[in-house]
């Protein structure tokens, strides 16, 4: 049986653990903490902007590979990129996924902007910024990550996407969510609402401030564990009802992350969370095992490959001293870095060219010396350590994330189905 | 350095630096199984590095003893 250990529990690494899994082999994810995914909003990225505001994100693809010749998603053409999305989509459901590849949703953030992004939650939909949408957005007294005026008013003057203009109005409502307390989480509303009697109070309280004709837009906090909260919220409220992202801890981005965990889970992966994977040794050209520090000393995990889904500078997985001098953590591998200074002096001003930094890898995802051969024959990377994206700038996140994991799980299972069918040749 | 007051002085930058690294990424919030269960306990983002800031004298906050 082929045994591979991914690195990472970010959205790379579960997806590449699940593909792996259900085909059959042994898969061991090592991850420090809890990966970026419950970080995030909750929706999956393609491409955004090229710096232009993209409507049909693969559409879009082609031409900005073109101009970005060095960017991770030049290793995939655009059904590929598609394919992988749908497989996340396919994966999770609709209960937690719906829109398409090939179309932007145009969505509001927690300042007001407008946000585009490929999938989102079905409970984010009724939040499209099209001309002539009706807003009220209502806010929770104690909760400190959501300020309805802000969102109305910057939603009220944006000249939208698609051309036109929305109205929006807020309103702040007091429904506590645990007696006692004045400064809540969103998780602790989230947990509230996934209580039919707080739900149903909450409900009441919202409907009591809506007027018809309404869209009900309410911070993201709408149910944890009940994925049909919002819409029983929606249908005791008797409108159509969005939710809408907030900072950490974002609760669309802990759905996104218990279901895709749990599915690893389901398909027989082991997780083996809390230590950092800090060596590994190799013989010839081929990585044998990395060595994870647990109390009492390292332990080895041997495995026929390896997917590095470690993230970039945020997640530890690169770091910079205070000399620009560049190292990846775990196998000191070579790093594609941008010529001239690293970091410019303008905090308002361009991307900094030191976030493009990242492993290069060939189309199969092995890791790669930049322009050169495989660093080992079997160390493939995926997701926010591969250079050559500016991910928040692009919103290409997740859609890079998901096409290089899809990509090394098919390569390790293409090598394994040769040498499988090698060993029974002769 | 190896006075008494250099190692304090080492021992408080240490802990300075840890504290004021925090992103607020609040993952320890999500993960917390006491401040899920009570308002009482404010959580660790707040008891951590946001009440350590009150750094002269006595903590303001005794809530972590519900975790021991």
């Amino acid at each position: 049986m082929t045994r591979v250990v991914v690195i990472g529990a970010g959205i790379a690494g579960l997806v590449a653990a699940i593909r792996l899994a259900r085909a059959g082999v042994a898969v061991t994810v090592l991850h420090k903490g809890t990966g970026g995914l419950q970080l995030s909003q909750g929706t999956v990225d393609i491409l955004g902007y090229t710096p232009e505001r993209v409507e049909r994100p693969l559409d879009a693809l082609a031409g900005f590979v073109q101009a970005n010749p060095g960017h991770p998603y030049a290793h995939h053409d655009t059904q590929a990129v598609g394919d992988s999305v749908a497989y996340l989509k396919e994966l999770v459901g609709p209960e937690l996924l719906v829109g398409t590849p090939s179309a932007n949703l145009q969505l509001p953030t927690a300042v007001g902007a407008i946000r585009p992004t490929a999938l989102a939650a079905p409970s984010m939909i009724a939040g499209g910024c099209v001309d002539g949408a009706r807003f009220v957005i209502v806010g929770l007294r104690r909760l400190k990550d959501f300020y309805p005026e802000l969102v109305a008013q910057n939603l009220s003057r944006t000249d939208l996407p698609g051309g036109g203009r929305l109205t929006a109005r807020h309103v702040t409502i007091d429904v506590p969510a645990r007696e006692g307390e004045v400064d809540s989480f969103a998780l602790t509303y989230a947990r509230a609402i996934d209580d039919r009697a707080y739900r149903r109070r909450f409900a009441e309280a919202v409907k009591a401030v809506v007027v018809e004709g309404e869209t009900v837009g309410l911070p993201a906090v709408l149910g944890l564990d009940d994925p049909r909260a919002w819409i029983e919220i929606g249908e005791l409220i008797g409108t159509e009802v969005f939710e809408i992202p907030l900072p950490p801890p974002s609760v669309p981005g802990m759905r996104l992350n218990r279901a895709l965990t749990g599915l690893a889970k389901a398909a027989g992966a082991r997780m083996v969370p809390g230590s950092m994977v800090t060596g590994f040794r190799s013989s010839g050209d081929s990585v044998r095992s990395v060595q994870l520090a647990t109390a009492g000393g390292a332990r080895d995990f041997l495995a026929d490959a390896f997917v590095l889904a470690t993230g970039g500078f945020e997640a530890g997985a690169l770091s910079a001293d205070s000399y620009h001098n560049l190292h990846e953590s775990i196998f000191d591998l070579p790093l594609r870095t941008p010529k001239g200074a690293l970091v410019h002096g303008d905090y308002w001003g361009d991307p900094q060219p030191l976030f493009t930094v990242g492993v290069e890898t060939d189309d199969a995802m092995l890791v790669r010396r930049p322009d050169g051969d495989p660093v080992y024959s079997n160390l493939y990377a995926a997701g926010g350590i591969l250079a050559g994206a500016t991910r928040w700038q692009e919103k290409s996140g997740e859609g890079i994330a998901l096409a290089s994991a899809v990509r090394a799980a098919d390569s390790i299972l293409a090598t394994a189905t040769t040498a499988t069918t090698q060993g029974a040749a002769s | 350095m190896n006075s008494p007051k250099g190692l304090e002085f080492a021992q408080s930058q240490v802990a300075r630096a840890s504290l004021d690294h925090c992103v607020k990424c609040t993952i320890c919030e999500t993960h917390c199984p006491v401040s899920a269960v009570t308002p009482k306990f404010t959580g660790p983002k707040f008891v951590g590095p946001q009440a350590e800031r009150f750094r002269h004298g006595e903590s303001v906050d005794s809530s972590l003893e519900y975790c021991s």
